[in-house]
Formats: C-alpha cells, structure tokens, sequence
C-alpha cells in the first residue's frame, strides 16, 4: 500500500494534466484570436478565398474554344449586371440564362 | 442549451446558418429552446429546397444543359463583394488569382487544396516582407 503523500500526488498530477487538457484548446484560440498572423490572414482571406473558389468553377473551359464561349459570355454578363445594379440575384438570374441559352442552342455539343 | 437530446440534435443540425446567426453577440441573450426552433426551422428549409430541387430537376428536358453555372455566377458575385470591400488591396486578389491558375496547371486533380496552399503561402510571405519593413519604415 503507498503511502498517503504518494496517492495525494498522484491525485493531484491527474487533475493537473485532466484539466490542463480541457484548458488547451481554449488557450490557443485565445492566442490565435490575438495573433496579429492570423489576424492579417483572416482580413485577406475571403476575397482571395472567392477568387480560387471562382477559377475552380471555371477550371474545365479550356479544352475547346467553342464549349467555353457559353461561359464567358455568361460571366460577362453576370459581372457586368452585379457592377451595375449590385443585385446579387439578378445576377446569378441572367448569367445562368445566358449560358443556357447558350449552351443549349448555338453551342450545344 | 441544455439536456442530451437538445445538445445531440443540435450539433446534427449545425447548418452554416444556424452557426452565424448563433455565433453572433446578439444571440447570447438567446433561449436554448429559440435556438432550437431556428434550427428545426434551418433544417426544414434546407431539406426541403433540396427535395423541392431535385423534383422540378426531373421536368426540366435532356436538352438544356448549362443550369450549373449558377453555381459559377454565385461565387463571381461573391468574389466581386469580397474583392470590392478591400479596395486598395489589389495584391490579395491577383496573389488568389495566380495560386489558382498555377494549381490549375500544376495540379489539376487537387485544385482547390494546392491553391489555398499557395495562396496561404503567399499571404504569410507578404506578411513577413511588410514586417521586415515595417520597423525601418517607422
């Protein structure tokens, strides 16, 4: 049998490490939400994160020039409408009947 | 919230809405059961614009295709938002541009995880060059 101090110990280094473990992920993400790093990247992020997510929408339209004038001329259309009328449906509306249009008559394959 | 079958349902049903209108300062104040009813109602919603989605697929004819560029129109007005809110941050978006292009060429297969990588990369060498500059600038 160990003795009394042995088990006090023992006892005490397990709820130590316990919630020292519990305490951890708090921790860090008070560390990050202060981290001038993660700070700089979370203000940059969303528009480079748009921008990627836009090229791998758009990663297929280069095998034939014919398949990829539907698209273009959509996205034209989809840009140019936000840039004047900033109305994010109408947008995405008309840009996806210009490519429908498109891509199911003059350009179908 | 409180009790294990609020907390189960309520993990399953953390849709992405759920989490930002939740996340916010205002929804502290919040009773776990007006939670829980946003979420039933999030839930309702998404499972029923997909079903109701999926049925009126099945009208539209063989012959129209292109639908999926909504898709492609959505994330271009996202992107437009985005990159106009940080004007005068004309870097961020040519260095996303770039690391996508290269991904593209370099990596087809795995596109979207090597362009966040060279993008991130990129995003941590211009901050450590405008470190390096900052204190002989000051």
């Amino acid at each position: 049998m160990p003795d009394t101090r042995y088990l006090l110990l023992a006892v005490g280094i397990s709820a130590a490490v316990n919630w020292a473990l519990r305490a951890v992920p708090f921790g860090l993400l008070g560390m990050l939400r202060t981290s001038r790093v993660v700070q700089y990247l979370g203000a940059r992020m969303p528009a480079g994160v748009m921008v990627v997510l836009l090229v791998y929408c758009l990663r297929d339209l280069a095998p034939s020039w014919s398949s990829a004038v539907a698209p273009l001329a959509a996205l034209v259309v989809t840009v140019a409408l936000y840039l004047w009328r900033r109305n994010a449906l109408l947008s995405i509306v008309a840009g996806t009947a210009v490519n429908v249009l498109l891509a199911s008559t003059f350009f179908a394959s | 919230m409180h009790g294990r079958l609020g907390k189960a349902y309520s993990t399953f049903a953390l849709t992405d809405e759920a989490y930002a209108m939740t996340a916010g300062g205002r929804a502290r104040t919040w009773s776990g059961a007006r939670i829980l009813a946003l979420q039933a109602l999030l839930q309702v919603y998404w499972v029923g614009g997909a079903t109701a989605g999926a049925l009126l697929g099945t009208l539209i004819p063989e012959r129209v295709t292109g639908l999926d560029f909504a898709m492609t129109a959505l994330f271009a007005v996202l992107a437009l938002d985005a990159v106009t809110e940080r004007r005068g941050d004309l870097p961020t978006p040519v260095l996303a541009l770039l690391s996508a292009l290269a991904a593209r060429l370099l990596a087809p297969a795995e596109l979207l995880p090597v362009a966040f990588a060279l993008f991130t990369g990129a995003l941590l060498v211009r901050y450590a060059a405008r470190v390096r500059k900052g204190p002989r600038r000051a």
